[in-house]
């Protein structure tokens, strides 16, 4: 059986400035995958290619062992983009006998309970909705007719926190199926630090790393410590450096040895964005 | 695509814009007035350029909405897409058969004159116009985007407008059946052939990936 939803391999991309580098990547069943970089760094290029609506210009993907250009295999897909896509004329009643006539394994009953629990009117134009009910309904869209995975390109942009919790509660209920997964792309990195179990970072067009996040939260770390000190730091024991005012700062992969090693230095912990913004402003690359 | 052809019918009679509805009911006023007992051949010229033109208004609501993108991750090949806003366009010459019929019919009652030819010149023009202008105008759209399908449609209105004219200014109006009548078969032959191939088209277009 396959083992992976979306399996990437050596994908590549080139349009207007801007090249997709021959980026691998996978997504297990079960999990939820964030995917993670700052805006331009190829996230939404990457999902459009997954959905086959850009032509790659080389490499392989595959959706549940099946070619990415299949049909059918979206029939097990449910995609919300970061802006809701209906019709401000149409009602949520008028997107589910749209929907309901696209997809086969639709699920009225499913339907009618999410609009419930998120009270979401079914009479009501779209258009008189706010962001956040928008988007919920999106989702709600994406989740009726029962998909094994769920794709989100920045879902979570530019709503408030509270909706952006039941969103992400919703994404951690479905998960709950093991052959049930979900590819997240953001880059509000809290979101994906809160459910994600997998990290992809992605950086002008190529992956940087592909993680456990458990791993990148609970053994990066970022050493602190006085210009001087620093000089004593061999440069096989961190990933990045960077100079500030006041210190020097280096990413750690290990913090406990970085802690040992280097008694006299700060080592906190590194949440997801500080690593993020380590390799995304840059600094000093020291380990390959 | 029972679910496509249902988004494209609705889109059609939900994005109606209330205000052209009164500015063009307004006129069918004044062609009833000029036109006398041919106001609702002419009303049903003005009506059969509506839904011409609103098929094509569908487009921009789409455009708005972004919605082919949306549409794209779902699982329905380009022809089902496609065909079902060729279908759409189908089902909506129905509303404009039943509006050229009643148009006549106020004409007809108002003016107490009923000529077969006008009747079925009048539907012959709610079914062919639209059918030539979405075939022109909907695989403009698929190639180049919304607003080159905006201005094939300008095109297309200003030989209507001619046309319409030199029957005013000639032999008049009420000539324009028994005139039209005999290219009835050629047209209607052309207008089916044109929508076949634009389908074609028009799948193409929606197939090409940047």
């Amino acid at each position: 059986m396959e083992e992976y939803s979306i399996l990437v391999e050596d994908l590549s991309k080139s349009f207007g400035g801007f090249t997709l580098d021959h980026i691998s990547f996978k997504v297990p069943k079960g999990r939820i995958v964030g995917f993670i970089g700052e805006n331009g760094a190829g996230k939404s290029t990457t999902i459009h290619l997954i959905l086959n609506e850009l032509k790659k210009d080389s490499g392989e993907i595959k959706i549940f062992g099946t070619d990415h250009t299949d049909c059918s295999v979206k029939e097990q897909i449910g995609v919300v983009f970061d802006e809701c896509n209906f019709h401000d004329v149409f009602t949520a009643k008028n997107m589910e006998k749209i929907l309901s006539g696209v997809y086969r394994s639709w699920d009225s009953s499913l339907y009618h309970q999410y609009l419930k629990r998120f009270g979401l009117p079914s009479d009501q134009p779209v258009g008189t909705f706010s962001k956040g009910m928008k988007m919920k309904l999106s989702l709600i869209s994406a989740l009726a007719h029962k998909p094994k995975l769920l794709i989100l390109d920045e879902a979570t942009s530019g709503l408030d926190p509270v909706v952006r919790d039941e969103m992400l509660d919703l994404f951690l209920e479905f998960i709950q199926e093991e052959d049930h997964s979900v590819f997240l792309s953001s880059h509000i990195t809290s979101d994906i630090q809160k459910v994600a179990d997998e990290v992809i970072l992605i950086r002008q067009g190529k992956i940087i790393f592909e993680q456990l996040k458990d791993d990148l939260i609970y053994q990066y770390g970022i050493l602190k410590c006085g210009k001087e000190k620093f000089a004593a730091v061999s440069p096989q024991d961190y990933l990045i450096h960077r100079s500030t005012n006041i210190c020097e700062e280096c990413l750690v992969n290990d913090k406990e040895a970085a802690k040992q090693k280097y008694p006299d230095a700060v080592v906190d912990n590194a949440a997801l964005e500080d690593i993020m913004l380590f390799y995304s402003k840059g600094g000093e690359s020291c380990v390959d | 695509m029972r679910g496509l052809i249902y988004k494209e019918v609705s889109v059609f009679y939900k994005s109606v814009d209330k205000k052209m509805f009164v500015i063009a009911s307004g006129f069918t006023l004044l062609l009833f007035y000029q036109a006398g007992a041919y106001g609702g051949m002419m009303a049903s010229v003005m009506l059969a350029m509506m839904i011409g033109a609103q098929n094509v208004m569908s487009f921009i609501s789409d455009d708005k909405a972004r919605w082919q993108r949306y549409q794209m991750a779902m699982p329905v090949s380009s022809f089902s897409v496609v065909a079902s806003k060729y279908l759409s366009v189908l089902c909506t010459l129905g509303f404009g058969i039943a509006g050229s019929i009643v148009l006549n019919l106020i004409s007809s009652i108002c003016y107490r004159s009923f000529n077969g030819s006008v009747w079925g010149i009048s539907v012959f023009i709610v079914v062919w116009i639209p059918l030539i202008w979405t075939g022109i105008c909907l695989p403009c759209t698929y190639w180049f985007g919304v607003q080159s399908a905006q201005v094939m449609g300008l095109v297309f209105v200003i030989p209507l407008f001619y046309l319409v004219k030199y029957f005013e200014d000639g032999i008049g109006v009420s000539m324009m059946a028994d005139s039209l009548a005999p290219y009835g078969l050629a047209a209607g032959a052309a207008a089916v052939v044109l929508f076949a191939v634009s389908l074609a088209v028009s799948v193409a277009g929606y197939a090409r990936r940047k």
